[in-house]
């Protein structure tokens, strides 16, 4: 028996042993080639800073952090992805350092959190996209996410699951909030493949099993050069603008590091980096991603993100999401 | 030696498979949150989750049984042309990650758009259905029941069924009267391994299962996993109760059926005579050859037509590219770093799970020791487990100190190691099990007579005569380990790539044109080809798949 606890020490401390340099251990959805681009630039300005990513879909590092909460500390230093509602979670359960940085004052209010625990750091949007090889004619392409969920659609809509992936959640959200649940029971009728994260939309769109989708502006636009069969949407009805939230990890010790990293991500090195990949900046002075419309003319058409919306989604986001799946899976 | 190797293969066992999953037990039962057990598994929803579980885990298993039954007969016992290579490429399916295998099937029989309802010219088939469902999970775990099969008729001493023959008993007669009885124990275990991996499995019934909305416990348990709350969390881990009550149903349902025990004696025995197939030889073949292009081909052509397209979903020669192959293997940084992982983690898991299975199905079988039977029913219990709940117990066993030793493996390759070590113990244990049974005691007791000691006669009896059941353990455990995602995905970290995480980052994520995900899963496949056919040639076709 002690022979053994003496090899798992010696396992332990093999992997325990740590170099003194200071580190972040940041979480995010983002993609995979803005973590690259954003670490090629950090590591200029934050010599001696080691950076760890773990990079992985919204959901699965809500998994993550949840395990860590329940294990009794948080590995992560910084947070950035797009369920609004979790970090709103977070934040109540005093799990979030209150920081507003002086680079992200000018993030319009409706972007961030009033007492300063989160800011959003970029604005993916939701749209439509169909393939033109199925859906010839203009005239017949889709014009809104109201649409969708008429008869003529039958069999040819996919949506990602609001249970996979925390922009197609936000994006129920506020569909059920204009609409109702009769909508999404219409999408239901019409046999919707409602299924994984943005990818796979735009899988079902690119192989022709699904003629329109619903999908991040960003997933179509990376295409969308080589991809001709791709043709994007602003739904009028609104598009949705979804956040890419950022939050500090409240812990014990300095701050100092983590609020330097949040300072630079809202200069213009950091901002750029997210519009290179094809989302909008929050802050104002930004020009739109490549080949996208500018920012103001979709956001006087969108849905809003109020305060009151906000809290009743957070509040209402276990049933919202039970609701869903009585409607669509069962 | 004998106490202490089997003493540490115990502690192994209970902190594999016990411990975390007290840890997590402890959590629910004392945890803040208060979960209604009555509401959780009474109602509706869960219990079309639990019938639907059922349903599909046997008709799994009733299909796969179907495909290695009529497998196993030509592969051992006829003059079948290309015996050896055919057995190889039978086995290979399963090295085929399962929610890439899924996508070739969504792609090949979707009914809007599916390859195979485009060639008929009208839509015939659904994937998106029970049969569906069904056929491609048959088609990863056929292998489990064909691998057992071939292994242990492979074994069998074939005297008998030289008895039989002489006795006037034709061909098909002595299998299903001799030789298929001989090796019912191997064979039932066979079938329930497919009945506890398809009830556990997740990949598949997400992809097609979701569309089609038939709903599985596994799939049911991420939905509440996914609700984004605490309480869900635990709900989720609470109804993974359900699938282990699967498992102990299954695993007792073996024990009554293998209550007659009967041994088997094996050793060096003459090669089975092969039976001549005459004129059946050739239509034999192209049946055989059929079922190959249907179970390994066709999923194996959707995913190359992926991974040589420029644009996803076009088949046109003009789509033609190689492009796909030069960014995964020369642009993209963490294809390296991901291949090494999934070597190192695939060989040291297989190694330690087979030589852990082997000591642990030692003391299930050939010991006396108390309590005995109920090492397969522990190692089943994290098998029965969706990868994300283990993941969590995992997490939440090892990531602050290791009972009461503080040190921690989170962010390691060893937790990542030890999960796929938990999980798939079981197989080990299985395979391994079915190997021994196969040996009378009475080889062991002539070589203790002879002075032997335990070691001695390990190494020299049954060693030899189990490597076939060792080999066969390594690859069902190195296969799906090699591209694990579901738990990995949760216990990564920086550094960590393996390439399932890769795989599953250029499905979701990064790949522009979207056929790298595809090009990855070609190698892989290739990579445990490589790996068998090596095996083959050092052994000089003795060993190997």
């Amino acid at each position: 028996m002690m022979k053994l606890w003496l090899v798992l020490l010696l396992l332990g401390g093999c992997v325990a042993s740590k170099k003194n340099e200071q580190e972040l251990w940041i979480y995010t959805s983002m993609y995979k080639d803005t973590v690259a681009d954003l670490t090629r630039e950090l590591e200029k300005d934050f010599p001696g800073v080691k950076f760890n990513w773990y990079q992985a879909g919204s959901e699965e590092i809500a998994s993550k952090v949840n395990a860590e909460i329940m294990s009794g500390s948080i590995k992560a230093d910084i947070l950035i992805s797009s369920d609004r509602f979790w970090y709103e979670d977070l934040a109540a359960s005093g799990k979030l350092h209150i920081y507003q940085s002086a680079n992200s004052i000018n993030v319009p209010i409706d972007l961030k959190n009033p007492q300063g625990f989160y800011t959003a750091y970029a604005l993916p949007i939701m749209v439509l996209c169909y393939n033109n090889e199925i859906i010839k004619d203009n005239r017949d392409s889709p014009k809104s996410f109201s649409e969708m969920s008429e008869p003529k659609w039958m069999n040819q809509y996919t949506t990602g699951s609001p249970l996979a992936s925390g922009t197609s959640f936000t994006t129920m959200a506020f569909l059920v909030e204009k609409y109702g649940w009769d909508y999404i029971k219409a999408l239901r009728k019409n046999n919707t493949i409602s299924e994984g994260g943005n990818s796979g939309v735009i899988r079902r769109i690119q192989n022709g099993e699904r003629a329109v989708g619903q999908v991040l502006l960003e997933n179509i636009l990376r295409l969308v050069k080589q991809d001709k069969r791709l043709v994007t949407v602003y739904p009028s009805d609104g598009v949705i603008f979804n956040a890419n939230i950022m939050a500090i990890v409240k812990k014990e010790g300095s701050a100092e590091l983590k609020e330097r990293f949040v300072d630079w991500m809202y200069t213009k090195k950091g901002q750029d980096a997210a519009i290179r990949s094809y989302m909008y900046s929050p802050l104002p002075g930004y020009q739109a991603p490549e080949g996208a419309p500018p920012l103001e003319e979709l956001r006087h058409s969108s849905f809003n993100w109020s305060g009151e919306f906000l809290k009743k989604t957070m509040l209402d986001r276990n049933n919202l999401k039970e609701q869903f799946t009585k409607i669509m899976f069962e | 030696m004998q106490i202490l190797i089997l003493g540490i293969s115990l502690l192994f066992l209970f902190v594999l498979c016990l411990y975390p999953f007290g840890t997590l037990i402890g959590k629910i039962i004392f945890g803040s949150e208060n979960i209604s057990l009555m509401d959780l598994f009474t109602n509706s929803s869960t219990l079309t989750a639990v019938l639907n579980t059922l349903i599909i885990s046997l008709g799994t298993a009733f299909l796969s049984t179907i495909i290695a039954l009529l497998l196993s007969w030509p592969l051992t016992r006829t003059d079948l042309p290309g015996k050896k290579i055919l057995r190889s490429l039978f086995c290979l399916p399963y090295a085929i990650p399962p929610f890439i295998g899924a996508i070739a099937w969504i792609y090949l029989a979707n009914p809007q758009t599916g390859i195979i309802n485009k060639l008929l010219g009208y839509s015939v088939l659904n994937i998106y259905s029970y049969t569906g469902l069904i056929w491609a999970m048959s088609g990863f775990f056929y292998t489990y029941i064909l691998l057992s099969l071939l292994s242990a008729l492979d074994r069998m001493d074939s005297s008998l069924e030289e008895a039989a023959r002489l006795s006037g008993a034709g061909p098909l007669k002595v299998f299903f009267h001799i030789s298929l009885p001989l090796v019912f124990p191997s064979f039932l275990s066979g079938i329930l391994l497919v009945i506890l991996a398809s009830a556990a499995s997740f990949g598949i019934p997400a992809l097609i299962g979701n569309p089609a909305r038939i709903y599985m416990i596994t799939t049911k348990i991420f939905t509440l996993q996914k609700m984004g709350t605490m309480n869900g969390i635990y709900s989720g881990a609470t109804l993974s109760l359900l699938l282990l009550g699967i498992a102990i149903i299954v695993l007792v349902i073996n024990a009554v059926l293998l209550k007659k025990k009967f041994q088997v004696i094996s050793g060096k025995t003459a090669r089975p005579s092969l039976i001549s197939l005459g004129n059946y030889k050739w239509p034999l073949f192209i049946i055989i050859c059929m079922m190959l292009f249907f179970l390994l081909f066709l999923p194996l052509l959707a995913i190359a037509i992926s991974a040589f397209s420029k644009l996803q979903g076009d088949i046109s020669l003009s789509n033609f590219t190689i492009d796909n192959f030069i960014r995964i293997f020369s642009e993209v940084e963490e294809t390296p770093r991901a291949l090494l992982n999934s070597l190192k983690l695939g060989f040291v898991a297989a190694s330690v799970a087979t030589i852990l299975g082997l000591f642990l199905s030692y003391l299930e079988q050939k010991t006396k020791i108390k309590g005995r039977s109920l090492i397969s029913i522990i190692v089943a219990f994290p098998y029965a487990t969706p990868g994300t709940v283990i993941a969590l117990a995992l997490i939440i066993t090892f990531s602050s100190n290791i009972m009461g030793i503080p040190i921690s493996l989170y962010n390691t390759l060893t937790l990542i190691g030890l999960a796929y070590i938990a999980k798939y113990l079981n197989f080990a244990v299985r395979t391994t099990g079915d190997g021994l049974q196969q040996i009378h005691d009475c080889l062991h007791e002539a070589a203790r007579i002879s002075g032997a000691d335990w070691w001695t006669s390990i190494k020299t009896i049954w060693i030899p005569i189990l490597t076939p059941s060792l080999v066969a353990s390594f690859f069902l455990v190195f296969m799906p380990t090699f591209s694990e995602l579901t738990m990995t995905i949760l216990l990564t970290g920086p550094g960590l790539e393996t390439l399932g995480t890769l795989l599953f980052q250029l499905q979701e994520y990064s790949d522009i044109s979207g056929g790298g995900a595809a090009v990855l899963a070609l190698f892989i496949v290739l990579v445990i080809a490589i790996i068998n056919y090596t095996v083959k040639l050092i052994s000089k076709g003795k060993y190997g798949l």
